[in-house]
This record gives structure tokens, C-alpha cells and sequence, in this order.
């Protein structure tokens, strides 16, 4: 193999980027995530995180970002709505007490929602955990898969993990029933090894991922055979070519070297793999203006660079802050939740 | 979005957009108000429903205008249930529009999933449903992109719906292969049509090998070839044979990690029996550490463990 050129990590230029987005600067191309602005605000919070910049950000700002995040919160005891909005865009109440037609919390939002709490040291004290974990019950779906939201949408293994995640992170697994989750993961494993949105459907690593993430959050990876656990890892290191793919004969993306990557590590496999070599690929993602995109000279966007940061980190690469992969956020955030499940008891 | 020239903006200008964006989210908001205050009341209003259209169309994510739109068809199937003769044809018109608006959102985004499981709800809402125009569409939109796992998950929904036999959905999945031997996606296909056993296992290995032996490099087959070989049906005999072929592959074609990757698969714990094996998996394992150096590691790992073996027999 050829060695690539040393290609400057631009830590700084990553930094002011995200910073961008998080003062509004949105370019118009992603106007489209108006109604997902909390998962934006995720990715910038998360992304900042791994570079160790959450201290440089003043409190105030912080707790700016912190009440706005609260400021989504559905709390409804008629409907099992309750959880986290994508953002306020939905919303057309003018008088706050009155309730409101659609607004519903929404799995995927939720979810990234908490983590920014607790990413930004939030105590989660003003989280609603009964209620969510009680509307989360009535998204488990009879095949033990999740939807997204209560009036329905599709289900698969990204809501899984959600599920999984939002349970792990509020220390409550009365929502989920689990042997039923771990069954639907169970019978997603494909021919090739790997895992799949839901079963018969193709094995994709953003699914695998979220399919082994969510058997270790919830103590279960030892339902895995030796043969299944074998076989997903063989079918992992596979998706190594310049960088990580998502399927075989994709062209290597930059996200997958956090979905990819962090399911071996899941699985103990990650030291099988050349790590010298291994960050050219999401190097050369970076865009001269900050961040990362998802193929060599492509627009970046907030998904990918913190992704990009988050693979980066599991290569051990640049000094950023570790990751706590089967959670999707740093080892130091997780060491603040377990502190805060302490508390709650 | 590269090489862009900045323009300083002055405060004049700054001020003005701001003017017209204030102007464009009170559009947007008063837009989605009246979408949302007709919920409560129960009526159809054609004016949000024909806002909440022009929305999607440019945003097919808003999962909370295709649950809205739920609503209104829910409400419009009550309606047509009280006219006994023409109720069914006006429903069915009603959803054939909506049927439109879906496949609009999916030329713009293939991979919306909002919008596949918005038309797969109102088909099954639909009086009279197409699903044989549905298949044909799906047939035809996988031969523009045979990637797109959401239209191969569709496939498999509408092969419930019109009752479709195996053997024509396994000469479908056989032509996709012949067509392109390298689709991922297609052999994944296959695999959930097929259960292997002794009437087909022959067949299966024949149409793999010949994908294979075509292009090694190729990633897309070898899985499936993996898979076949796992099945205890494959008689020892065939296996033996296979291993002679694959040296024969290995001879044209030296550096293809995945000739000698199937070698180990053949000689180790899959299949052939292990200990008379060990030797030779000692030297394929130090051959993939230097055709594949990448994973490196894992060959090691593997190195060792057969090393071990050979020590100790």
C-alpha cells in the first residue's frame, strides 16, 4: 500500500465551525432541518464535546442552550406523546399553558436531546423521565421493534437504539420489553453475518451499529452465539477499504468510521484493524472552510463532522476526548451520567 | 457551496433581509396554523390540506404533516362509508391523489422514509388498490438505482400483496445477477428467497461461483459464496473440489485477498476438517497478512490460534 501525504488535522477551523451553526448561521441548504433543529444543535454540542470545547463555552450561554432544549419538551399525561419535539417550528400555540394539536415527542429527538442536556452538565432533574419512559412503552411495537412516534411512522433498528439509549441514559427499562427487542435483533442477523433494519431486510453497519449498541446498553451482547459474534465481526473489518463503508461496494463515507467503528469496538475487534493508515480517509474529508463531509471534496455538514471527530477519536487520533462508543458520546459525559443514576437512587 | 465570494453586508441590507424573513416564517407559521387548528374540529378543510401538499413537497421529513394527512384520510374514508354507491369511487380518487403526492416526494428524495411508509399506509387504505402497477413501478424504479434499500423492503411488502410464487420472484432475483453480478443487494435478496438445501445447494453454488470466479476483487459475492459453503448440505467431496479450484483461481489471480480469505473458510472450523487443515492455514493466514495489511491484526489473532493447534497435534 502506498503511504498517503500527511494531511493537517484543522481542530480549530472544526471548532469555529460548529460554533457557526450553534449562533444560528445556518446555510440554506439545510433548510430542510428546521423541524430537526435539536439534532443540529446535538451534533454541533456533541461534535464541540469530543474537541474538549464545552468548558470554553460560558455558562450563560449554556444555559441558554440548556432552556431552550427544556423548551421542547412534551409533557402530556392524556396521549403518550410525551419526550422531546424535533424543534419549535411545529408549534403554533400563542398562550404556553394551552395545549397544543401535533405536539408529539418524537424518539429520535429525544434522544438527542438528553444527550445535549447532559453534554452541556445539565442535571436532567427537569426531565420528565416518568412520562417518557411510560409514552416509550407504547412505541414498542408486537414484533419488538420501535416506531418513532405515537401516531405512527416507520420502525426499525435506528428506533431501537433510540429506545435503548433513552432508557440507558434515564436508568429505566420498565418501557421496553426487552427479551422482545432482543429477539427482533436476534432475527435481523442477515446470511453475511451482519444486521439489518429489521428481518429479511439488507445489513447495513448504521443498523448494525445501532442493533449491538442497544444488546450492550441493555447487558444482553452474551445472547449473541459465538458463531453470530464471529460472524459480525468478520462482516466489520470487511467494510475497511480506505476509510469505512456502510455495505459492501459502497463507496467509503465518513459517518461510517463512527457507525463501523464503533460497533467493533463494541465487539472488541477494533485493535484487528491498521489505525496508522486509517485517518487519511476522514482527513481528507475536512473542508477548508471546517468540518467534515461525507466523501472527498463534498460540502461538509454538522452530521458528518461529528462523526468524522467522533471515528477520529476511536482511532485515538489528534487528542480528542475518548468516546464511549454503545452510547454515541464520550467516555466523559457517560462518567457524569453514572454519577447523576448514583444521585437518583 | 465552494468558492464562493463573501459580500460585506451592510446594515442596511442586514436589516432588510431580516424584513423579509420575518415576512416568510409569519407565512410559514400562519400556514402551519391553519393546518393545525383544523384537527380539533374534526373537518376536512381543503385549504390546510393543500398547504400541508405544498410543504412536504419541499420538505418530505415533516413526519408530523404525513400523520396530520393520516387524519384527513381517516376522516374521508368515515365519510365515504355512508355513500353506499359512489362512496368506494370517491375514496379510491381521493388516495389516488395522494398516492401522486408521495411518488412527487420520492423523485425528489428516494430515501425519504416518510414518504415509502406514507404510500404503503394509504395503499392499504385504498378500496381497490393497484398492487400490481405498484410492482411494476418498483421493478422499474430498481433498475435506476439497485441499491435502494427502501425499494427493495417495498418489494417485499408487495409480494405479499399480490401473490407472486417463489419461483418467479427466484428467476427475477436470478435475471438482477446476471444482469449485474456485482449487486450487494440482489445476492442479499436471494438469500431471503432461498432455503438452502440438498435440491438447491448445487444450483446456489454454481450461479456464486461463476460470480466469483468472474471477478474475484469483486466484494459483492463473496459473502453469499461464504454462505453457502456453511451449509452442512455441501458434501465433502464438492468441498474438496472447490478447494482445487479455488488454488486454480489463486494461480491467475495471486493478490486477491478474498481467493485465500475462502481458502480459510474451507479448511478451517466452516467446513473441512480442521486438524488436517491446520498446516495449510498456518501459510494462508501469513499470505492475507501480506495481501490485506490493513486488517493485519485479525490475521495474526487468527495466525496464532492455528499456530497453537499445530503445536499441539
Amino acid at each position: 500500500m502506498g503511504s498517503f501525504p500527511k494531511i493537517a488535522f484543522e481542530k480549530e477551523l472544526h471548532r469555529k465551525y460548529l460554533n457557526r451553526f450553534l449562533h444560528g448561521q445556518i446555510p440554506s441548504y439545510l433548510a430542510n432541518m428546521d423541524t430537526t433543529r435539536s439534532v443540529l444543535m446535538y451534533f454541533c454540542i456533541a461534535g464541540l464535546d469530543i474537541l474538549n470545547e464545552i468548558d470554553h463555552i460560558p455558562q450563560e450561554r449554556k444555559d441558554q442552550m440548556i432552556e431552550w432544549v427544556y423548551s421542547l419538551q412534551v409533557s402530556n399525561n392524556k396521549e403518550l406523546v410525551s419526550g422531546f419535539q424535533g424543534s419549535t417550528t411545529m408549534n403554533t400555540r400563542e398562550v404556553p399553558s394551552n395545549e397544543m394539536p401535533y405536539e408529539w415527542g418524537h424518539i429520535a429527538t429525544t434522544y438527542s436531546c438528553l444527550l445535549t442536556l447532559l453534554i452541556l452538565e445539565d442535571d436532567l432533574s427537569r426531565v420528565n423521565r416518568k412520562e417518557i419512559i411510560r409514552s416509550l412503552k407504547a412505541l414498542q411495537l408486537e414484533d419488538g421493534s420501535f416506531t418513532a412516534a405515537i401516531q405512527g411512522a416507520e420502525s426499525d433498528m435506528r428506533f431501537v437504539f433510540c429506545a435503548a439509549s433513552i432508557s440507558y441514559i434515564l436508568n429505566d427499562w420498565s418501557g421496553i420489553d426487552v427479551d422482545k427487542m432482543v429477539e427482533f435483533i436476534l432475527k435481523s442477523i442477515s446470511y453475511d453475518g451482519g444486521i439489518g433494519q429489521g428481518p429479511n431486510l439488507e445489513s447495513h453497519c448504521g443498523s448494525t451499529f445501532c442493533a449491538i449498541a442497544s444488546l450492550s446498553l441493555s447487558d444482553n451482547l452474551h445472547r449473541l452465539s459465538s458463531q453470530q459474534f464471529l460472524n459480525l465481526r468478520r462482516w466489520l473489518l470487511l467494510r475497511l477499504d480506505t476509510g469505512f463503508n456502510g455495505r459492501p461496494n459502497k463507496p467509503t463515507d465518513t459517518c461510517y468510521s463512527f457507525w463501523t467503528g464503533g460497533a467493533l469496538k463494541i465487539l472488541e475487534a477494533y485493535q484487528f484493524i491498521d489505525s496508522e493508515q486509517n485517518p487519511n480517509f476522514v482527513l481528507m474529508t475536512q473542508d477548508k472552510y471546517g468540518g467534515f463531509s461525507k466523501w472527498v471534496n463534498s460540502t461538509a455538514d454538522p452530521m458528518h463532522t461529528y462523526f468524522g471527530l467522533a471515528g477520529l477519536s476511536l482511532m485515538d487520533y489528534g487528542g480528542l476526548n475518548e468516546m464511549f462508543p454503545k452510547l454515541n458520546c464520550t467516555r466523559r459525559v457517560h462518567e457524569r451520567l453514572v454519577i447523576l443514576h448514583t444521585q437518583w437512587k | 457551496m465552494h468558492g464562493r465570494l463573501k459580500v460585506k453586508t451592510t446594515e442596511e441590507q442586514k436589516a432588510e433581509k431580516q424584513k423579509e424573513q420575518q415576512k416568510k416564517l409569519q407565512l410559514y407559521r400562519a400556514g402551519m396554523k391553519k393546518i393545525l387548528s383544523t384537527r380539533a374540529s374534526d373537518l376536512y378543510d381543503p385549504e390546510s390540506f393543500g398547504i400541508s401538499t405544498q410543504l412536504l413537497c419541499v420538505n418530505p421529513d415533516i413526519y408530523t404533516l404525513w400523520n396530520y394527512r393520516k387524519e384527513v384520510l381517516l376522516i374521508e374514508k368515515e365519510e365515504s362509508s355512508k355513500d353506499e354507491i359512489e362512496g368506494d369511487n370517491k375514496l379510491a380518487a381521493f388516495l389516488d391523489k395522494e398516492i401522486s403526492l408521495t411518488e412527487q416526494c420520492l423523485i425528489a428524495n428516494p430515501k425519504s422514509y416518510g414518504s415509502w411508509h406514507h404510500r404503503y399506509w394509504v395503499l392499504m387504505l385504498h378500496p381497490n388498490p393497484n398492487w400490481d402497477k405498484e410492482f411494476g413501478l418498483c421493478t422499474k424504479y430498481l433498475t435506476y438505482d439497485d441499491r435502494n434499500f427502501h425499494c427493495w423492503d417495498y418489494r417485499r411488502l408487495l409480494i405479499n400483496k399480490i401473490g407472486i410464487t417463489l419461483p418467479a420472484e427466484i428467476k427475477f432475483s436470478t435475471d438482477c445477477l446476471n444482469n449485474n453480478f456485482s449487486n450487494y443487494s440482489s445476492w442479499h435478496y436471494r438469500s431471503t428467497l432461498r432455503q438452502l438445501d440438498e435440491n438447491c445447494i448445487e444450483d446456489e453454488l454454481n450461479l456464486v461461483q461463476s460470480a466469483v470466479f468472474t471477478d474475484p476483487a469483486d466484494s459483492s459475492a463473496w459473502f453469499y459464496f461464504r454462505w453457502v459453503l456453511s451449509n452442512p448440505a455441501l458434501s465433502k467431496e464438492k468441498r474438496q473440489e472447490l478447494l482445487d479450484n479455488l488454488e486454480q483461481l489463486q494461480e491467475l489471480d495471486p493478490d486477491c485477498k478474498w481467493v485465500v480469505l475462502a481458502k480459510c473458510w474451507l479448511t478451517g472450523s466452516l467446513v473441512l476438517s480442521d486438524s488436517e487443515f491446520v498446516d495449510k492455514r498456518v501459510q494462508f493466514y501469513k499470505e492475507l497478512i501480506e495481501l490485506d495489511p490493513t486488517r493485519k491484526g485479525q490475521y495474526e489473532h487468527y495466525l496464532k490460534i492455528a499456530e497453537e493447534k499445530l503445536a499441539n497435534n
